[in-house]
């Protein structure tokens, strides 16, 4: 792991120094601000919208966590994958690989610190989001019960860091940073079809699909097994990076 | 630093044929090719980023090919590398780049910002205040340089050092990669000749991926262009001059030059001997009759297009 302090301080620096830095930390405060707020407007936007005679129930905290989780599963994680997607074969069509790893930096380092300043990008965020998402639906609704709010949001960022890992993988193995973006977003369509398959769902990553929601509504949500499968696929992942990058010619 | 046998073949074609030479400790070394010749193939095999489809590369005393990531990355701290494109990442400014790349190497403290500031100024780019990404192709060559010496490294590997430069900027870096002979071996692959001309202690030709021959910038121009050419001015009727040389045994080739011919002598002292008499017999006034001193582009080009 030659040289991984250096460039991991070099990647945070890039994250800081780029785009990266805000788009999907806005993202999820957008998210935060708007899910207790889109819960409390929910049932006066359907029945006006649909101009229906019905007298929905009042929204709950409940309701918040679930709109925040389901927010979560959608546009952050696209963000996630994009914005990944040219984590080595940009650097590898750029030159800037060649140029550091001719430093001494071996390729574990590289891909290694990579995936470490991804999961700083990725995990500070959503920790700030979720306290700001904690005092929204306290302003909402006059409550905001930690313990379900952490556990959804736990399963939603073990997720996407696993998704991380991937992209970083196929990032590797591939030169094209669309092939890259077009195929974990295939992938990750796959994983959310699986996930409908009860086995699948209790024992491997694609259980994290759905478990967000289902911890936010407080339902009894096999958990356990999908955060171990994830994370120690995840590590396969980046041991597969790793061996794809000393073996790719640069 | 040697190669032995080294191979390198894709589908199409073949990038490096059977390429056996050696560079000598603390020396200038030209890596002289055509387009295509596969010399940046062979900087890459050189520092492990291709990996040979035969033969072998070592380096400061280590085989590339069978190194450990690990001993890999210790034998590339010790090699300065500028590729033909440097990729440099644009967010930053020069400053960054030289102290990014001595953190990879482990230099520190003083000798960082001593090193940095020296190199930036070698590389002219002490008071741009611009980020990478808005450098122009020279400005990224000049901090290729620096930043491929900022650990001082025991090889330095240059792929086309020049080929953006400005003539000053040109003059700069030759000048310095010269006053590093005897303390760092300089490996550097270019189609500029006069640069090879300029600094380099040894020249390796390479055309087709084959190396086509070695040695000293002296040793081929004696082996290959040899002192037969002459020129040969007279004041005036250099036509009637042509028509008597043609008919000399001792004289080859004739190329009409401005105020005479130039031309290949097979007997060096009958032409000595002739050439004053046939200007005298034609009555006109000799300006000059002396070899052609052999550069090494025109080795260059005999080698490459005999090889043709």
């Amino acid at each position: 792991m030659t040289g991984f302090g250096p460039f991991l301080v070099k990647e945070l620096r890039e994250i800081s120094a780029t785009w990266k830095l805000f788009v999907l930390p806005l993202m999820l405060l957008l998210c935060a601000v708007s899910s207790p707020l889109l819960a409390l407007a929910t049932p006066y936007l359907v029945s006006t919208v649909a101009n229906l005679p019905l007298k929905l129930p009042d929204p709950t905290v409940a309701d918040a966590y679930a709109q925040w989780a389901k927010n979560l599963g959608q546009l952050p994680l696209l963000v996630v994958i994009v914005s990944f997607s040219s984590a080595v074969n940009g650097e590898r069509a750029s030159g800037t690989a060649a140029m550091a790893l001719s430093k001494g930096l071996t390729p574990a380092a590289f891909v290694v610190a990579k995936v470490a300043a991804a999961f700083v990008l990725v995990a500070v965020p959503t920790a700030l989001a979720t306290v700001v998402m904690a005092i929204t639906t306290r302003a909402v609704f006059g409550d905001a019960p930690w313990g379900t709010l952490l556990r959804a949001t736990a399963a939603w960022l073990v997720l996407a860091l696993w998704c991380v890992t991937a992209v970083v993988l196929l990032s590797t193995v591939l030169d094209s940073t669309s092939a890259t973006a077009g195929l974990a977003i295939a992938a990750w369509v796959v994983l959310a079809v699986v996930s409908s398959w009860g086995p699948a769902a209790r024992w491997s990553p694609a259980g994290l699909v759905g478990a967000p929601s289902s911890l936010a509504m407080g339902l009894d949500t096999v958990w356990l097994w999908p955060m171990l499968t994830a994370a120690v696929t995840a590590a396969m992942l980046v041991v597969g990076s790793v061996l794809a990058l000393r073996r790719r010619e640069l | 630093m040697s190669v032995d046998n080294l191979t390198k073949a894709y589908p199409a074609h073949m990038a490096v044929d059977r390429l056996t030479m050696s560079v000598p400790q603390g020396s200038v070394f030209g890596f002289l090719g055509p387009n295509g010749a596969g010399k940046t193939t062979t900087v890459r095999m050189m520092l492990g980023f291709a990996r040979p489809t035969s033969g072998s590369v070592s380096v400061l005393g280590h085989n590339v090919g069978s190194s450990s990531d690990t001993d890999l990355a210790r034998l590339r701290r010790r090699i300065g590398f500028l590729p033909d494109v440097p990729g440099f990442y644009p967010w930053m400014s020069a400053r960054d780049v030289l102290r990014f790349a001595a953190s990879l190497v482990d230099v520190k403290g003083t000798t960082l910002t001593k090193r940095t500031e020296s190199l930036l100024e070698l590389a002219a780019l002490t008071d741009v205040r611009q980020r990478v990404g808005g450098y122009s192709r020279g400005m990224k060559q000049r901090l290729g340089i620096a930043q491929a010496l900022i650990g001082a490294p025991d090889l330095l590997v240059l792929d086309e050092p020049t080929s953006a430069l400005d003539p000053i900027g040109r003059k700069a870096v030759l000048d310095m990669l010269a006053a590093l002979r005897g303390r760092t071996s300089v490996f550097f692959s270019t189609h500029i000749l006069s640069d090879v001309e300029r600094i380099c202690d040894e020249v390796a030709i390479l055309d087709k991926g084959r190396l086509v021959t070695q040695g000293s910038v002296d040793e081929l121009k004696g082996q290959y262009g040899g002192s037969s050419r002459y020129a040969l001015d007279v004041t005036c009727d250099t036509a009637r001059l042509r028509d008597v040389l043609q008919a000399e045994p001792w004289v080859g080739r004739m190329v009409d030059t401005a105020s005479g011919v130039e031309l290949t002598v097979n007997d060096l002292d009958l032409a000595r001997r002739r050439v004053p008499a046939i200007v005298a017999g034609l009555c006109v006034g000799l300006v000059r009759f002396e070899p052609i001193e052999t550069s090494l582009e025109d080795v260059f080009v005999s080698l490459v297009q005999r090889d043709a």
